[in-house]
């Protein structure tokens, strides 16, 4: 997959994780890794560092079932907008090429 | 047989390959930032090791800095002027004086007062370069710690050679003048004598040389070393240029003994700027040194 197309739908697809709950880094590549095995660990860290500088999503510390503490990823209201345009163009962008008969 | 690697040298090769990855980092941002990128990828390592998965594809990619370099810089292209302006104008300020040092011990030399703090600008602008503070933060963060044992061995060689040459040269000196010999074989005394104040000079550039290259390739715990290593190598130095450019006129043996002795500042700077980098680098505060 063309690499520019890829970030974006990666970017897309992280920010749709964290809209459902807040997770932290681990299982947000886990979830991702499921569908895109291809795409390195890096790669997630860099586009979650990306939405967080942007404020498309924000990060605190908490803790699961008294392990140690973990950084979550959570969405923004800022990040809700944007994955709801993302969304919004991804079907677009969809009803043309099914137009088109690709 | 299928040899598997222990949970702890698992755990030893995750940090040895963080803390490489780190260093890298260190050329491009400041540490805060490779901190919590360091911070990331070591939670996602302790907690796969948690759940039992394999992390094998983080760490294949962590053996690539560059390649994660170049991921980094593409989102953060601040990188590019933080390496232009921190390795640009601490490399020069290094290379001027690495200049200045080389070509006053090509002639007569200024007076100590003027190449000390020459030396003190060599050994600060180096130590800049391979981000000294920095470096020492992430290894007390990751856990890696220097083999010192031959290491600390071959650091008894500069003082060793220090005082065995001035020894040699007061012991010269109080010599009665005609009792020295005027060649030693077919060659003349004092160009064998220079000879060999450059043949340990040489040596003890061996064993800079090597100690750098520990500083790079393992923990810039070892650079102490090296600055200690500087200073006998500039009292050797400046020992073979006091000899070329003076008239030994041994009548005045005070005075003499007086220059001969001068050199050792050269040996005293570099142990004491030694000693200055072995408290820069010792174990931060507890708000720096809290683990990643």
């Amino acid at each position: 997959m063309d690499t520019q197309i890829k970030k974006g739908i990666l970017e897309m697809c992280i920010l749709k994780c964290i809209a459902e709950e807040p997770l932290y880094g681990y299982d947000i590549i886990q979830r991702m890794h499921v569908h895109f095995p291809e795409v390195g660990e890096s790669a997630f860290y860099t586009i979650l560092r990306r939405l967080h500088k942007d404020g498309a999503a924000d990060t605190f510390m908490g803790t699961t079932s008294g392990g140690p503490a973990r950084k979550y990823y959570r969405i923004t209201e800022q990040g809700q907008v944007r994955l709801n345009e993302m969304i919004a163009d991804w079907q677009h962008l969809k009803t043309i090429i099914d137009e088109m008969g690709i | 047989m299928n040899k598997t690697k222990s949970p702890s040298s698992n755990v030893i090769s995750e940090a040895l390959c963080l803390y490489r990855l780190g260093v890298h980092l260190l050329l491009f941002f400041p540490l805060s930032q490779v901190q919590e990128i360091l911070a990331d990828y070591q939670e996602y390592l302790s907690l796969g090791r948690e759940r039992g998965t394999s992390s094998e594809g983080l760490l294949q990619e962590l053996k690539d800095p560059a390649g994660i370099r170049r991921e980094l810089l593409g989102e953060m292209p601040k990188g590019r002027r933080f390496f232009i302006l921190w390795n640009g104008g601490w490399g020069i300020l290094f290379l001027l004086t690495l200049y200045v040092c080389l070509h006053s011990f090509s002639s007569y030399l200024p007076p100590v007062r003027v190449l000390i703090p020459l030396m003190i600008s060599l050994s600060v602008s180096l130590f800049a370069l391979l981000h000294g503070r920095a470096r020492a933060v992430l290894e007390q963060q990751l856990g890696i710690l220097p083999v010192k044992g031959s290491f600390l061995l071959l650091q008894l060689f500069p003082p060793a050679l220090t005082a065995l040459t001035e020894y040699a040269m007061q012991w010269l000196l109080v010599r009665p003048p005609e009792s020295l010999p005027t060649t030693i074989g077919s060659w003349p005394i004092g160009p064998v004598i220079s000879g060999c104040l450059c043949s340990l000079a040489f040596l003890l550039t061996l064993l800079l040389i090597g100690t750098l290259l520990k500083v790079r390739k393992c923990s810039i715990q070892y650079f102490p070393g090296a600055i200690h290593t500087l200073g006998s190598i500039f009292f050797l130095f400046d020992m073979r240029a006091i000899l070329h450019s003076m008239d030994l006129d041994f009548s005045d043996l005070k005075m003499l003994r007086r220059e001969f002795i001068l050199p050792l500042c050269w040996y005293v700077a570099g142990l004491l700027l030694a000693l200055l980098f072995v408290f820069l680098l010792r174990p931060g505060k507890k708000k720096q040194a809290q683990k990643l």
